[in-house]
């Protein structure tokens, strides 16, 4: 189940974090990681962060807005969306498999 | 590690990015930096990231790179070989300090001036003094007898849990509602600032029992915010009816309480009608079913002055008030727009408060039902002492802090009868007086002020 996301190696998991934090909306960096804090509780590193999100925007998964002062706000592209899409039916499988043989609710 | 000390090799450590890198995401990510707190963690991640970049076949150079590469190499190991060697010790120092902070108090000289449990009762929230002094701690209370200290943050109070214990509201410099992410109670993160864009002082905050609507008490205004997520609050209603509180009538000599600091808010268990002190001597009722839309639907007098703490019977039949001469007065919300005064209950006479003679009782209240609703438990937390002057140290100024409890049958309201009074003698150093709390099984009490090496104490009720 090799997908391009998973080329994204150690940033995998952070990049998709940051798609899902970019589906309702631009956000700049700060933004994203307390969004990221609330919806997941993972604490993520400001390097982390620009390591993944440059990783994003080098494949035109993110797009960059114009910037205020030194913040600048991202916005998720449509390639972005449908690779999110493809992640989330992916997990779904995995829930599902996971549902089915442990018995989880 | 100090904050400055900490930006300026952020700094250093963002020099050693690829210089096409640098010049596309520097300035965004020094400004992340900047209100990000910086930690041991954040240069270690960031001289990870530096090498991981150069590695990457988008920013990899040609030529000159392996140099280029080798040098970032020696500065991220000049910056992180003596950081690793500096924060080993410190971290193991900062370990033994916790460990001698499992001690149960909160850290500062005054009282606790508000607490809260989870719904489970594992975890216990102190928060002591206001916006720019504040501490908040969140505790392991899954053994009672031995509290351990989880974290401490820069809130303040008031300050509240909401219902699934994994945020905490605090206050913050600007006395602006403050929301924490609690989910690993060992971190907690702040995740939102609540700008009501009200200068007024910040006296009281309640999750509704969903847990998706929190409301902010100002002095003339309440405030009703959606935080179904948390890091993005929403503003949907501001509620200015509001009667301002009013100090009570000065009587005497006496020091009448300060309201704003001593008003109580709260949902019914249904979450549709929001309490909330008001005036001099009133409890107002909100129908606050559909948030956007709330109305005050009640106003009711405490006949007894200033409203200290307030509750809301598990069952939503009732609702009872606490005033500050020690006074309950319970309604009946068969029509909540018209709560029927069913009960006036009375606590200890007003001098055993230690009150002066014209029934200013210098004390704390809180007020709590049962959860099957039969009974009703009212604490006094007094720091005055009994009439005439006996027990003052002279070497400390110590003064005994007691608590007061009553409990009352009120299964049948309109004949409710008190089952029990006691009182127990809370040790808290300097006589700070704090806000006694009655945990939701209505049989734990958390009391006490934190300093030396005593703060809160959990008593079970009989």
């Amino acid at each position: 189940m090799h997908s391009r996301f998973d080329e994204l190696g150690r940033f995998a998991d952070p990049s998709l974090l940051i798609l899902t934090s970019l589906a309702d909306g631009p956000k700049h960096g700060y933004a994203m990681m307390t969004d990221i804090a609330g919806f997941s509780s993972v604490q993520m590193e400001p390097g982390t962060l620009y390591g993944a999100l440059s990783r994003l925007e080098g494949r035109g998964w993110v797009r960059p807005l114009a910037a205020t002062e030194r913040r600048r706000p991202y916005e998720i592209t449509a390639a972005g969306q449908e690779v999110l899409a493809v992640q989330l039916a992916s997990m779904q499988r995995i829930v599902r498999v996971v549902r089915q043989r442990t018995a989880i609710a | 590690m100090t904050r400055g000390l900490a930006a300026r090799l952020c700094r250093v450590l963002i020099s050693c990015y690829p210089r096409r890198w640098r010049q596309r995401y520097g300035d965004e990510l020094l400004e992340v930096l900047d209100q990000h707190r910086a930690s041991a963690r954040t240069l270690l991640n960031l001289a990870a990231s530096a090498v991981s970049t150069h590695l990457d076949p988008a920013y990899r150079m040609k030529g000159l790179a392996m140099n280029r590469l080798r040098r970032t190499g020696l500065i991220s190991a000049a910056v992180v070989v003596p950081l690793t060697l500096i924060a080993v010790p410190f971290g193991v120092f900062v370990a033994g300090q916790n460990a001698k902070d499992d001690h149960w108090h909160t850290g500062t000289e005054g009282g606790v001036d508000a607490m809260a449990f989870s719904p489970d009762q594992r975890i216990l929230l102190t928060a002591t003094s206001g916006a720019s002094d504040g501490l908040d701690t969140l505790w392991n209370v899954s053994s009672p007898a031995e509290p351990r200290k989880l974290a401490s943050f820069e809130g303040g109070a008031p300050a509240t849990l909401s219902p699934d214990a994994r945020t905490v509201v605090t206050v913050s410099f600007r006395d602006q509602a403050t929301l924490w992410n609690v989910a690993n109670p060992r971190k907690p993160a702040r995740i939102a600032t609540l700008q009501s864009g009200d200068s007024n002082l910040l006296w009281g905050e309640a999750f509704s029992p969903d847990g998706r609507t929190l409301a902010v008490a100002y002095t003339d205004r309440l405030y009703l915010w959606t935080v179904t997520n948390p890091a993005r609050p929403l503003l949907v209603r501001t509620l200015s009816d509001r009667v301002t509180p009013e100090a009570p009538a000065a009587c005497g000599q006496c020091h009448a309480p300060d309201p704003f600091y001593q008003g109580d808010i709260a949902f019914s268990p249904d979450g549709r009608l929001l309490a909330a002190t008001a005036g001099s001597d009133q409890l107002a009722l909100w129908n606050v079913a559909d948030a956007a839309s709330a109305t005050r639907i009640a106003t009711v007098p405490s006949r007894s002055g200033f409203i200290d703490a307030v509750a809301f019977s598990p069952l939503g039949n009732l609702v009872a008030a606490i005033s500050y001469t020690g006074t309950v007065t319970m309604f009946s919300l068969a029509d909540p727009a018209r709560p029927a005064l069913v009960a006036i209950l009375h606590t200890l006479p007003s001098a055993q408060l230690g009150a002066d003679p014209c029934g200013c009782a210098s004390a704390l209240y809180t007020l709590a039902f049962a959860p099957d609703g039969r009974t009703l438990t009212a604490v006094a937390s007094t720091s005055m002492p009994p009439h005439p002057v006996t027990t003052v140290t002279a070497q400390t100024g110590t003064l005994p802090i007691r608590d007061y409890v009553f409990v009352w049958n009120v299964t049948s309201p309109r004949s409710a009868r008190r089952t029990a009074a006691y009182s127990q003698d809370v040790d808290t150093g300097y006589g700070n007086t704090s806000l006694p709390l009655v945990a939701a099984d209505g049989r734990t009490l958390a009391a006490g002020a934190p300093f030396g090496s005593f703060g809160v104490k959990l008593w079970g009720l009989p």
